[in-house]
Order: C-alpha cells, then sequence, then structure tokens
C-alpha cells in the first residue's frame, strides 16, 4: 500500500511539471523515481507471476481507488477507464457543450502516419477523430502542435518529459506506456490524410 | 485499546492518500492557506464524474484553459456563474453550498 503513497505522490509532482519549467520539480522527481525504481526492481525479482505485484506506476493506479460511478465502464490494461471505448459501446453520452440546445457539431477527420525515426518500431498513427470527438481544436493548435505537416518535431523522450502528446497522456489521457495504442503496424493504419515528418 | 487506536491511524495514514481521487483528477490548492484558516481542504476535482456527461470542449478551453494555474477560481467567482458557477449554480447543476463535495482532499492527504 505504501506504493501506492509514492505512486500519488508522483502523480502530484507530474501534475506540478505541468506546463511550468522542470528544472525546479526535476530533482524532487527524479528523487521519488528512484524510490519506485527501487521498489520495481525488488518485487519483480520477489513474485512476477502475482498480479497484485504489478511494478509499473499505472498499473498501481489502475489497481487502486476508483470512483464508483466508473464502475461498469470499459478499462484498458492498467484498469484505467478505457473512454474511446466507453463512448463507441455508447455506454456515455457526453454533451459537447454546457448548453444544451447546443449542435454536437462533426468531429474532424484526418489521420496521420508519423514514420519512426529509428526503425525500431513501428511510426505512430494520430488520428484526429478520436481526439476532436472530445476536444476543440484550440486545445492543441497551436499551443501544442503547429497544424502543419513536418513542423512538429517528436520524439518519445520529450513526450515523457509532458511535451507534446505528453501534456495529456500520462495525466488525463491513456498512459504512455500503453505504446501499440500508438505505435500501429504501418499495414494496420489507415494512412487516409497526410503523412508528417 | 491505545495500541489498536494506533494502529488504526497508521492505517487511516497509510491508506487515506491512496484512496481519495482518481487517476485524471485535479487538486487546486492555490488558496490552501486561507482554506486552512476557515476550515476547508483543498479541492479536489473529479475530472471523470464529468466526463461521463460532457466532453471536454464543453468546458475547455472556453471556460477553463487546460493549463494548471491559469484559471484563478475563486468562489466569489463560483457564485457570480463563472467557472464552475456556469453550471454549478443550482439551475444546471446544484449549487455551491456543500462545501465538502469540493474542498475534499484529506488534511494529511497528498492526494493527486
Amino acid at each position: 500500500m505504501a506504493r501506492y503513497c509514492v505512486s500519488g505522490v508522483l502523480l502530484v509532482a507530474s501534475i506540478c511539471t505541468l506546463n511550468l519549467p522542470v528544472s525546479a520539480q526535476e530533482s524532487a522527481e527524479e528523487s521519488a523515481n528512484a524510490v519506485v525504481s527501487q521498489e520495481a526492481a525488488s518485487d519483480s525479482v520477489a513474485d512476477p507471476e502475482n498480479a497484485t505485484e504489478y511494478v509499473g506506476e499505472m498499473y498501481q493506479i489502475g489497481l487502486g481507488w476508483h470512483a464508483a460511478a466508473l464502475e461498469g465502464l470499459p478499462t484498458d490494461k492498467f484498469g484505467l477507464v478505457d473512454w474511446v471505448a466507453a463512448l463507441e459501446q455508447g455506454m456515455i453520452k457526453p454533451r459537447s457543450s454546457i448548453d444544451p440546445k447546443a449542435p454536437e457539431g462533426v468531429p474532424f477527420d484526418m489521420n496521420i502516419l508519423m514514420p519512426s525515426k529509428t526503425g525500431m518500431i513501428a511510426g505512430a498513427y494520430f488520428p484526429h477523430k478520436t481526439h476532436t470527438t472530445w476536444m476543440s481544436c484550440n486545445s492543441c493548435h497551436i499551443k501544442i502542435f503547429m497544424p502543419l505537416a513536418g513542423s512538429n518535431d517528436l520524439t518519445m523522450s520529450t513526450i515523457v518529459k509532458g511535451q507534446a502528446c505528453g501534456v495529456c497522456h500520462g495525466k488525463v489521457a491513456f498512459p504512455l506506456n500503453d505504446c501499440t495504442r500508438c505505435h500501429v503496424s504501418h499495414a494496420d493504419a489507415d494512412d487516409g490524410g497526410a503523412a508528417e515528418q | 485499546m491505545i495500541k489498536k487506536l494506533i494502529v488504526l491511524l497508521v492505517l487511516l495514514a497509510v491508506f487515506a492518500p491512496a484512496s481519495f481521487s482518481e487517476y485524471g483528477d485535479v487538486v487546486m490548492d492555490r488558496y490552501k492557506d486561507t482554506m486552512a484558516e476557515v476550515g476547508l481542504t483543498p479541492v479536489v476535482f473529479p475530472h471523470w464524474t464529468h466526463r461521463m456527461q460532457f466532453k471536454c470542449k464543453a468546458c475547455h478551453e472556453s471556460i477553463f484553459p487546460m493549463q494548471r494555474g491559469a484559471s484563478d477560481i475563486t468562489m466569489s467567482a463560483i457564485i457570480d456563474g463563472q467557472f464552475c458557477g456556469e453550471c454549478h449554480n443550482g439551475k444546471i447543476a446544484w449549487d455551491p453550498l456543500y462545501c465538502d463535495r469540493c474542498h475534499s482532499l484529506p488534511q494529511s492527504g497528498t492526494g493527486h
């Protein structure tokens, strides 16, 4: 249970660093990370077969407390709510506006396939529609992403530091260690839009 | 008996921070010092119970920019119909009179 506390502290640290200069928070976060990785090492050796011994931060959060209102909603492999599935399955019907008379509108639909820079992993697939169903354009453009092919230099190392996709993913959207939700194989990707980079 | 109490307190201290907020919740503690003076704890915004009924775009960016610290949310602004008060006005959603529904971060908790 102490691990939940550690993950809680980590999350506070990660929320604090959101959109703030990293330097001030970095050392604290690193030391917290060190604690987790120590535990991770001991746990993974202790009982790798036991599902309650998950060492990853997101698995631990998934095993933790959840609001009763969320019961019955589909979850991802971490035990966190899979909001895209919940919407697609019609389990929730969230409105686009607080004004009940406002029209729902049509989400912008364009898929972007970003080829892998290294070849070690499949390219990343960005479906606009999944995002624009929930969010408005100005949530991301132009504060986070320039809406021009090739103008965003995306790397995992900047994303895990909370930039680009990492502004939401890992904080309020599905975690970054759910790799294959973005890194799909090229053959699977519906390259209906412009390829970027 | 005292031992039992101590065990209970320790258990509470260990469990409380882990059992109050969901992945994606937001802790708002800008005014935690003045809140403490009047016996209130910081606010935990339950993101997901709102997301079940509203898409992100219902509130972002028009009411709340998606940036920590960008909205100076005060009770006077809320009762004036801004921020949470856009809905929590007693007409659309319950009015902002039930302090502990929002000011719910445990005293000792780090929350998240």
